[in-house]
């Protein structure tokens, strides 16, 4: 009957069916692939990869860092041995210099035999927001399980711990400006439903003629525009919108048609923070600041 | 080239380009267990998988038949934990249960 945990403060995982997500300085809460789709290889949990476990080391979020990007994946494995038969409640919690921010909870049912055993694995993210991470502090990820009946199920908790400098301010633009969208400098800024001002930092092009602030959807579905210094950027990422829950539900792509190509805007979906626009082929494309989360 | 129109979030919600679905369960990513057999004579044995998709929906992978039978006789914790969820595979929980004979005469846990 033995019973323990494992824990992990993480940049990204890989699925062993080749599903990649990155969390680290990426927009809040993107479509998220079939993370849990992998085989039944239980020697490493069901991730093919954790990519750079920072439990236990230093942080300094200059220079790029703003409100609205994620920083870390807690993530959690539990492993009970049978015989086993208990209720518990599984507890993940982030906290800021002790004090809790983000946590998500649920009820675990270990139901197992003598014959076998079971091994439990669920992640919860956080960022950088004012209702998240908004200060240079320690910031910590806990896992736990409390029992609730039946046999004891519990396991005792267990905390990484991160050291955060340079934690950008949160404030929030005011919401008469949401939906903001300009060019300033070379860089696209925006205003997103979480009221965050965002610049995307393109990719540069080539020496045209046109002019400044212009902005365009091309044949691969990518934002161009034009920056104050005349030459073309290119946003560096876009996804066409692969599902419409967080955790890859039943599909909705949205594909609305070629007839609403260039739309563009912000929604409050996902984590609020990216871009969002129809494609010449007519589906829904995301973009945002911050890294590609699925490289 | 497509030059863009910016639109502002009511006119996209009334043009039904978004759904505004938000993230259903916060800031977690559900999770996954899976029931190995043990195996004294090579590796174990993959029982069954559960993918919790959301707090209010549940995935199973796998059932093996005599794990039917197993939880059978443990309505007390089975019946707790199933509460969270309600869908299963995509189907109504109550009638996920009732197709799989999961509920049965109420007996105590052990």
């Amino acid at each position: 009957m033995a019973k323990s945990s494992c824990l992990w403060i993480l940049q990204g995982v890989c699925s062993t069916s080749g599903n990649i997500m990155r969390m680290y300085h990426t927009n809040f809460n993107m479509p998220v692939p079939l993370l849990f789709n992998g085989s039944g290889d239980c020697t490493s949990g069901f991730m093919a990869a954790r990519y750079v476990d920072m439990c236990d080391t230093s942080h300094a979020l200059a220079g790029t860092w703003y409100p609205g990007y994620e920083f870390a994946l807690g993530d959690s494995m539990y492993l009970h041995d049978g015989p086993l038969n208990g209720l518990g409640c599984v507890y993940q919690l982030w906290k800021v210099d002790g004090s809790p921010i983000n946590s998500f909870n649920f009820q675990l049912c270990i139901d197992q035999g003598a014959d076998s055993w079971a091994m439990y694995e669920s992640m919860v993210n956080t960022g950088i927001a004012g209702w998240e991470i908004d200060s240079n502090s320690t910031v910590t990820f806990q896992n736990q399980i409390t029992s609730i009946s039946g046999d004891d199920i519990s396991i005792a908790a267990k905390t990484g711990t991160v050291i955060l400098s340079n934690v950008p301010n949160t404030a929030q633009c005011s919401s008469t400006i949401t939906g903001s969208i300009w060019v300033e400098g070379n860089e696209l800024a925006y205003i997103n439903s979480a009221r965050f001002k965002h610049k995307i930092l393109g990719y540069y092009q080539i020496t045209p003629a046109g002019t400044p602030g212009s902005i365009w959807i091309d044949n691969t579905h990518y934002l161009n525009w034009i920056g104050a210094d005349t030459n073309v950027y290119k946003a560096p990422w876009r996804i066409c919108q692969f599902c419409s829950s967080f955790t890859n539900g039943a599909p909705d792509n949205p594909s609305p048609g070629a007839g609403y190509a260039g739309n563009i805007w912000v929604d409050n979906q996902f984590g609020c923070t990216h871009l969002s626009y129809i494609g010449c082929d007519g589906n829904k494309y995301l973009a945002g600041a911050g890294l590609y989360p699925y490289t | 080239m497509i030059p863009v129109k910016i639109i502002m979030p009511e006119e996209a919600k009334a043009k039904g380009l978004t759904s505004d679905k938000k993230m259903p369960i916060g800031d977690g990513i559900a999770g996954a267990m899976v029931v190995m057999k043990k195996n004294k004579e090579g590796p174990d044995e993959l029982v069954e998988k559960y993918v919790m998709k959301t707090n209010k929906e549940m995935e199973l992978k796998f059932m093996h038949k005599d794990r039917v039978k197993y939880l059978k006789r443990n309505k007390g914790n089975f019946e707790k934990y199933m509460n969270q969820f309600k869908t299963i595979n995509g189907v109504d929980k109550d009638k996920f249960i009732k197709n799989n004979n999961l509920i049965v005469e109420d007996k105590d846990i052990k």
